[in-house]
């Protein structure tokens, strides 16, 4: 894929979401890795998997897991286990419980929007870090979003966004790919 | 001998000639709108049955995408001319979307429009919303009869699919806290709970998904393999559930790795054909999964 033609697309996107948007908001990476990834999965409707997102604090999974889950979940991902090695060794499930509520949606189901919240603690693998910000930065990301859904011309512009995704032949690329041009990109922001 | 007609006859102008060109014409529009409107309705009736086709098939995505054309249509005709049928096809895509509020107000005016059933079903989401808000409150003993009696009296199943699902969630809290005797008790409730509801709807993936979690809390890691395993070929709603249920099966693997090679052999050719034909990477990786 020409990667001029994704940067343009990028910087195309950011200019119709800055209208929608408060100045220096947080959501534009996360609204854009969402709709690249539900389209990517050629999801029913970007409409439904954004608005979908508020759902993942009110999830229909179950939250509740068994510890010997929870145990599994930080064991069997080196970056987790290392981080909590010393929780992991101690058996401290009263910690490790708490901190899986906000991994197990970013690290487990690898639910986009959020993820792309978190890209650099993730990628630093600072994953208290996530914890300690997770309330703050998710809520203020939601009053984004809020704000700019008031506005009835928000969502046909999403539309238009993802029109445009599937255009540029988003769907031959694989999530990963997705991932690192959408990254690259809001570094050179 | 009748006058021939002459665009320069000044009868033509006459204020009753006018009167009834432009009657013909509000008659057109008006025809023309009826048409549209009742084209509406169709087409939201069209697309909610393609939605439960789909849904028929496990093809989530396509039932999600129908859905989403029949709120569309059944908005518009509202818009239009609101009726009980539109207001009624609106709240059962509403419940497939899970948006409960807007659909127990489209149920409220359908059953006020005179549809009857509608009444109920509002009721139903009525009750599920206040059980949810309850729960919010921390008054949980007041939102599990609620959800109980969701459970065992509705009649609408997306609301009693959501109201297992939170009955079970509550249970499940502070089950680790539980002594060994305790924390039995409560999951061999819940899987009798389970199990009558699958009598009733044993091609619904989501309640095999349930029973999976349910049994792994037990350590029935070979019984939690093979209901998730159901409950991923029967299909979930959501992604995010499709999510959940693969890591239980991931969990699930781990665990039995773990038990003798005699027992394991069986297991793990069983395994090996199924994340075959789900196309996963290899044994932990399912193909969403990118780490």
């Amino acid at each position: 894929m020409d990667e001029k033609k994704i940067q343009a697309f990028f910087q195309q996107t950011a200019g119709i979401l800055q209208d929608f948007l408060p100045p220096g908001a947080s959501v534009v990476g996360p609204l854009v890795y969402a709709l690249a990834v539900w389209g990517l999965k050629q999801q029913a409707s970007y409409r439904e998997k954004i608005s979908g997102l508020k759902v993942w604090l009110w999830p229909e999974i179950l939250v509740n897991k068994p510890d010997d889950f929870i145990l599994n979940f930080f064991i069997n991902d080196e970056a987790l286990k290392q981080a909590y090695q010393e929780e992991i060794a101690s058996r401290d499930l009263k910690t490790l419980r708490q901190h899986f509520a906000v991994l197990y949606p970013l690290l487990g189901l690898q639910d986009p929007f959020l993820e792309a919240l978190f890209w650099p603690e993730i990628d630093s693998g600072n994953f208290k870090k996530i914890v300690a910000d997770y309330q703050p930065r998710v809520e203020k990301a939601f009053k984004e979003i809020k704000a700019a859904e008031d506005r009835s011309d928000f969502w046909p512009a999403l539309g238009r966004i993802f029109s445009g995704l599937v255009e540029l032949g988003w769907q031959t690329l694989t999530e990963s790919e997705v991932r690192s041009w959408l990254k690259q990109w809001l570094k050179n922001q | 001998m009748s006058k021939a007609r002459n665009l320069d006859n000044k009868e033509n102008y006459r204020q009753g000639k006018l009167l009834s060109s432009n009657l013909v014409f509000l008659l057109l529009v008006l025809v023309l709108s009826l048409w549209s409107c009742s084209l509406s309705l169709e087409k939201a009736q069209v697309h909610y049955l393609a939605g439960q086709k789909y849904e028929a098939r496990f093809k989530t995505a396509e039932a999600l995408s129908c859905y989403q054309a029949a709120l569309q249509e059944a908005e518009k005709e509202i818009k239009r001319r609101p009726s009980a049928t539109a207001y009624l096809i609106k709240g059962l895509v509403e419940t497939r979307l899970q948006a409960w509020e807007k659909a127990e107000e489209s149920f409220r005016l359908a059953s006020l429009l005179g549809e009857e059933k509608a009444g109920d079903w509002s009721k139903e989401v009525s009750l599920y919303g206040l059980a949810l808000s309850l729960e919010k409150q921390g008054l949980t003993a007041g939102a599990m009869k609620l959800y109980r009696s969701l459970m065992e009296k509705g009649k609408l199943e997306p609301v009693v699919q959501a109201a297992t699902g939170r009955y079970l969630d509550s249970r499940l809290a502070g089950l680790n806290e539980k002594n060994e005797g305790e924390r039995r008790k409560v999951v061999l409730d819940l899987v009798n709970t389970l199990e009558k509801m699958l009598k009733d709807y044993a091609s619904c993936g989501y309640y095999h998904y349930l029973l999976s979690q349910v049994y792994s809390f037990d350590g029935k890691y070979r019984e939690s393999f093979e209901e998730a395993v159901l409950a991923r070929e029967l299909g979930l709603a959501s992604e995010k559930l499709l999510r959940d249920n693969d890591e239980q099966i991931i969990f699930c693997y781990h665990k039995l790795k773990q038990v003798s090679p005699e027992e394991v052999t069986g297991f793990l050719q069983a395994y090996n054909y199924w994340i075959k034909k789900w196309n996963w990477r290899d044994e932990t990786t399912p193909d969403w999964k990118r780490r």
